[in-house]
């Protein structure tokens, strides 16, 4: 059985009541959401898991990656940032009984509770990623959606990495925008800098807003 | 995981100093002696309920709206909107837990001024989360303003607390007046603390309402106090024993009905 688990409330699932914790303190973690115009690249509603499904999972110290991609045609320099960010806030709109997720936007890191009620009710990373794909699909902008979860410790420690250097570059556009600064040499985002695109062209911005 | 058909918001009320506190956490110390899962919420910025049960709050409400504001700050700004969406999953991030229990606190803001918008964030948070819980017990600030400012509003169970002083018994019956126009709860009483043998039986209240029980002046308690020891496990003692009927009498299902066949409601 693996009913619809999306739930109105939202749901807290402490220590003594979770069956399966993904994400935990102790172990690897990452949450990213990816968004791109082509089309070719996400095959709409799918879910592609790397390693064990909940229900074969250990109680504890269960690595964690969630990545979510999503196609938004109508990407463009001006829209990216509002779209990227619906998609992101998506998974704030996502209850699901039996679950709890708790997460950290700073560290892009995921924390996720399942109670051993919703694995009675036969919970499975396919019902959960559905609801969180819904969600994501529910905005207009959003042609297509796909998701990948890993529960196997190496491919999430792979993604670890990405979610770090996804991290380190909204670090740098993040100083960017808020500092006036530009000396390279003090800069703790220099080895970065000139890989990133969008950092080059607020570069550009600020400095074209200096010069006025 | 809902058990909105017989949740129970419980809300301590009074004077700063007449034992909120210590009451609030021998309400939850019961509750969680019957099994329960309960929701403390140390509403108080003096962070006394955070203390009672040896937590730490090192991340309280405050700090999450403190957040909120400088993400909406900085250059990648987020609308108004956008972070009410987020308020609701980002308070999971100062709940704390043992057992059954979970834990938040209200926390206080660094800088001088209004509580208003901290207060506001924990109206919100009551209404998300409080369906999850059969039990959750609010220590209040003292005074009037949560129950002014309808933080409270969802409470179903109010309890004002007073010792035998007048300053204390004329809190409660403002704290009363408020909350007749700001607060839908299903039923209210008084609980009398710090009761010295000697002392006179209390037949003073504010007009209108109700005396639950009175509690005894009780050294073990006062020695938690002092020590900043936790309540939970806290030894049996008289007034572990009175909470104890309280909560028997006034707050299980059990002590509902007895409500609901005919004892009076304060409003």
């Amino acid at each position: 059985m693996d009913r619809s688990p999306v739930s109105s409330a939202r749901p807290v699932v402490l220590a003594s009541q979770t069956a399966v914790e993904l994400g935990g303190p102790k172990a690897p973690s990452a949450a990213i959401a990816l968004c791109t115009k082509d089309r070719a690249l996400v095959t709409d509603r799918n879910l592609t898991v790397i390693g064990s499904d909940i229900q074969a999972l250990p109680r504890n110290a269960n690595a964690y990656a969630r990545l979510m991609v999503a196609c938004l045609p109508d990407l463009t320099p001006d829209t990216m940032y509002e779209r990227c960010r619906e998609v992101e806030l998506a998974r704030y709109d996502t209850a699901i009984s039996g679950c709890m997720v708790r997460t950290e936007p700073a560290t892009m890191r995921e924390r996720v509770r399942f109670s051993q009620e919703a694995l009675n009710g036969g919970l499975t990373f396919a019902s959960y990623a559905a609801a969180f794909m819904s969600a994501v699909a529910a905005h207009s902008a959003v042609e297509a959606v796909e998701m990948i979860i890993a529960t196997d410790v190496m491919a999430v420690r792979r993604l670890v990495l990405v979610a770090k250097r996804v991290r380190k570059a909204l670090g740098a556009m993040n100083k960017m925008v808020t500092e006036m600064r530009f000396d390279c040499s003090t800069c703790d985002y220099a080895e970065v800098c000139s890989t990133i695109e969008e950092l080059g062209r607020l570069r550009e911005m600020r400095q074209a807003g200096m010069a006025m | 995981m809902g058990t909105a058909a017989c949740q129970r918001t419980v809300a301590v009320c009074g004077k700063g100093g007449v034992g909120k506190t210590s009451l609030s956490a021998l309400i939850v110390h019961e509750l969680l002696a019957k099994g329960q899962k309960v929701l403390a919420i140390d509403a108080d910025p003096a962070l006394g309920l955070t203390t009672a049960f040896g937590f730490k709050a090192d991340r309280t409400l405050n700090d999450i709206r403190c957040d909120l504001i400088e993400a909406s700050r900085d250059g990648l700004r987020d609308t108004p909107a956008s972070v009410a969406r987020m308020v609701d999953y980002k308070v999971f991030e100062a709940l704390e837990e043992r057992d059954t229990l979970a834990f938040l606190a209200i926390g206080r803001p660094e800088s001088e001024g209004c509580y208003c918008a901290v207060n506001d964030l924990l109206k919100r948070v009551i209404a998300a989360l409080a369906d999850n819980f059969p039990f959750v017990v609010i220590d209040g600030e003292a005074g009037i303003e949560q129950v002014n400012r309808r933080v409270m509003e969802r409470v179903s169970d109010l309890i004002l607390v007073s010792d035998l002083s007048v300053k204390g018994l004329r809190v409660i019956g403002d704290i009363a007046a408020v909350a007749k126009n700001a607060i839908d709860y299903h039923q209210c009483g008084v609980v009398v603390n710090r009761v010295q043998p000697d002392d006179k039986p209390v037949d003073i209240l504010p007009q209108g309402l109700t005396l639950w029980c009175t509690i005894p002046e009780d050294e073990v308690v006062r020695r938690q106090d002092i020590d900043g020891a936790s309540f939970i496990g806290i030894p049996r003692c008289p007034a572990r024993e009175a909470v104890s009927l309280l909560v028997e009498t006034r707050l299980s299902r059990r002590g509902e009905r007895v409500v609901r066949q005919g004892a009076r409601r304060c409003r």
